[in-house]
């Protein structure tokens, strides 16, 4: 924690000299798919400089959220802006500069190397940059991704692993203010996702906005400064962590789970109860959540 | 240090988030035994080269060989008089050689180029490697439009109509495939292969249609569209097709960067700053461009484009800027190969050109599904 709080420091100092612009503004989201509701009155802000996390059930409109965010999916109603622009005016080209995005899955056709594939991310910035500049960016977004090794490799004989940090490195290397990311942690190991997640702060320490649709809520909770807790398309919490209560989540999800203090950092800690004999409540679930008629 | 390229500067300096070490410079000359963008690159040109000399060989054999065949030294002589650089005496083989054999020749290395590169953008287009113009149906389409163009015009007007014809044709018949394609999204490779089914099988029914409802000058047509061959070609046809074709490679090269961000995806391609809408659309003008201009020439050669840029993306990688121009130089080769082969393999015979890449084609076909594992 210490390096990082060093960084957003210097993330300060140099806020001032180059000015990200960044945050993202979502008000009054409504998103229909194929005439039925999937975003309804959708209003949170994601402000520069701190990581804000989507997180929710399945179906409750997270990636639905990255997609209007990110301008794929026009909404029904409502406003979007990026660094302050509203993303439906944004073209193609002047939207990459503003936000990078990673969605949940990317299929690559043709077996490009990988550090090919990370240099796609700096098409934004063509012409503006020296070749030499643009091999040192990819170079560096791959070792921050701990795929430096890949940077040679075709990148149909990597692992899906290695793939997902191949794209995050992508993503990074497009190096732009707000940065999306749709589930950056699902195909990576325990240690990959650590570091995925320091990563994510030390993007906000730069003065950077990162929006993360993570399923893992401690790594969410723990992570994260802002939390948007999404139920059936709807904002249940939107606001700093310390907001989003145990009680909030054991509604959302319909599943036991008591939030608590960790003993090393003082960070919030989600423990989801073990549920695992149906008819028998586990020894180290007490007969407490048994007997809660609120859970089903 | 740009930093205007650098909004976030996640990456300047010292104070790059992760980095312990310098890492190894990717993009840097190669190490020993493992392949970079540098080997790559050194590949291309070695691939260039070798394809160059490969096509100027086959050319020069194809001017030396046939029903009638003319000395190398001839050639030259009779190549150097044509073009004004030597004043000896003409040789009987002249006409041969300059009215028959050169433009049968130039008309082979436009239309290899021009469905060489035709294969790598519909490959991109569509990413999938199977997306080949004949297979997904925009040859067989476009032969259709050449075709109908044939049995409609006059004499005088089909040196017109049938290019146009048959880029009309291409062009809807690419929409039509790419739509039918999007409506069964997720269908991969197994939708575009039964799309192309689909699509080659109304084309084939148009042909049919035709062949039967017309005289038998025009029958006649209609059936050199369908087998493919170079037997027409005639100095007019080399001189129309040749800034078609021309232009259609300049503007996939133009396209280059682009089709290469196309391979994260449509909506990844689309978050990288790719215009999705502009970018489809030229591709596709600029794929049916290449095959209608090589239909109105040559009728129906199939699997040029499927051979070619795989080979090369074997040898080269996918890079579109080494891939496009290559598969010209590529295509270019195979076709004044095949029709060497065509003109010579059996006297006094000259086989339909595109039986004989069919013959090479459908078994890299198979391969290649094979190798995909599922065709889904």
């Amino acid at each position: 924690m210490t390096a990082v709080r060093e960084q957003t420091r210097a993330g300060g100092e140099r806020g001032t000299s180059r000015a990200p612009a960044g945050g993202v503004q979502v008000e009054g989201l409504r998103v229909l798919r194929q005439g039925t509701p999937v975003l309804q009155d959708v209003t949170f802000t994601a402000p520069p400089g701190a990581v804000t996390a989507l997180v929710g059930p399945n179906g409750s409109g997270k990636s639905t959220a990255v997609a209007v965010i990110a301008g794929d999916l026009a909404p029904a109603a409502g406003r979007v802006t990026v660094s302050g622009q509203p993303v439906s005016r944004l073209g193609a080209a002047r939207a990459a500069q503003l936000r990078s995005v990673l969605p949940q899955e990317v299929t690559v056709a043709f077996d490009y190397l990988g550090a090919e594939i990370v240099a796609l991310g700096r098409r934004p910035w063509r012409g503006q940059e020296r070749a030499t500049e643009r091999a040192q960016v990819v170079a560096s977004a791959l070792a921050a991704t701990d795929s430096s090794a890949a940077a040679d490799r075709r990148v149909l004989t990597l692992s899906g692993g290695e793939r997902a940090r191949v794209q995050l490195a992508r993503v990074l290397a497009q190096d732009a203010a707000v940065v999306l990311l749709d589930e950056p942690t699902a195909a990576l190991d325990l240690r990959h996702q650590a570091r995925t997640l320091t990563l994510c702060r030390q993007i906000a320490a730069a003065g950077g906005t990162v929006v993360v649709v993570l399923h893992d809520l401690d790594a969410a909770l723990s992570t994260a400064d802002h939390a948007v807790l999404l139920d059936r398309g709807r904002v249940v919490v939107a606001g700093p962590v310390e907001q989003v209560t145990a009680k909030d989540l054991e509604r959302v999800y319909r599943h036991p789970i008591s939030i608590v203090s960790h003993p090393v950092d003082g960070r919030p800690m989600v423990l989801p109860a073990r549920v695992h004999a149906a008819s028998q409540p586990s020894s180290t679930c007490t007969g407490r959540w048994a007997s809660n008629p609120s859970i089903d | 240090m740009s930093t205007l390229a650098r909004p976030l500067g996640l990456f300047d300096g010292a104070r790059s988030p992760g980095q312990v070490a310098a890492p190894a410079h990717p993009l840097a000359p190669g190490r020993a035994g493992r392949l970079t963008a540098s080997a790559g690159r050194r590949r291309a040109w070695w691939s260039a080269a070798v394809l160059l000399v490969g096509l100027l060989g086959v050319c020069l054999a194809s001017m030396h060989l046939g029903q009638y065949p003319i000395p190398v030294a001839d050639v030259v002589t009779g190549l150097a008089r044509s073009l004004g650089l030597s004043d000896a005496p003409a040789l009987a083989s002249d006409g041969v050689l300059w009215n028959v054999r050169v433009p049968r020749i130039g008309a082979g290395v436009l239309v290899g180029a021009a469905l060489g590169t035709a294969g790598a953008v519909t490959q991109s287009l569509f990413g999938n490697p199977l997306a080949e113009p004949s297979v997904i149906g925009i040859t067989s389409g476009a032969g259709v439009g050449a075709a109908a163009a044939t049995v409609l015009a006059t004499a005088g007007s089909a040196v017109l109509l049938v290019p146009l014809g048959a880029f009309a044709a291409g062009v809807v018949t690419t929409l039509l495939v790419w739509g039918l394609a999007a409506l069964v999204r997720g269908g991969g490779t197994l939708t575009l292969v039964l799309v192309g089914i689909a699509v080659n099988a109304v084309a084939g029914a148009a042909s049919s249609l035709m062949i039967f409802l017309t005289d038998t000058a025009s029958r006649e047509a209609v059936v050199f569209w369908q087998l493919g061959s170079l037997n027409g070609a005639t100095w007019p046809a080399v001189g129309y097709t040749a800034p078609l074709v021309l232009a259609g490679l300049i503007w996939s090269l133009t396209m280059s960067g682009r089709l290469d961000v196309l391979v994260l995806g449509e909506r990844a391609a689309a978050h990288t700053g790719v215009n999705l809408r502009s970018l489809r659309a030229q591709a596709v003008l600029c794929a049916a461009l290449l095959t209608a201009a090589a239909v109105s020439v040559a009728g129906i050669i199939g699997f040029i484009g499927l051979i070619v840029p795989h080979l090369l993306r074997l040898v080269v990688g996918p890079r579109q800027q080494y891939i496009l121009p290559l598969s010209a130089l590529g295509g270019a080769l195979l076709i004044t190969g095949s029709d060497l082969v065509a003109r010579t393999a059996i006297e006094f015979v000259d086989l339909p050109i595109g039986a004989l890449t069919a013959v090479i084609g459908g078994p890299v076909f198979f391969l290649l599904l094979r190798r995909r594992g599922s065709v889904t």
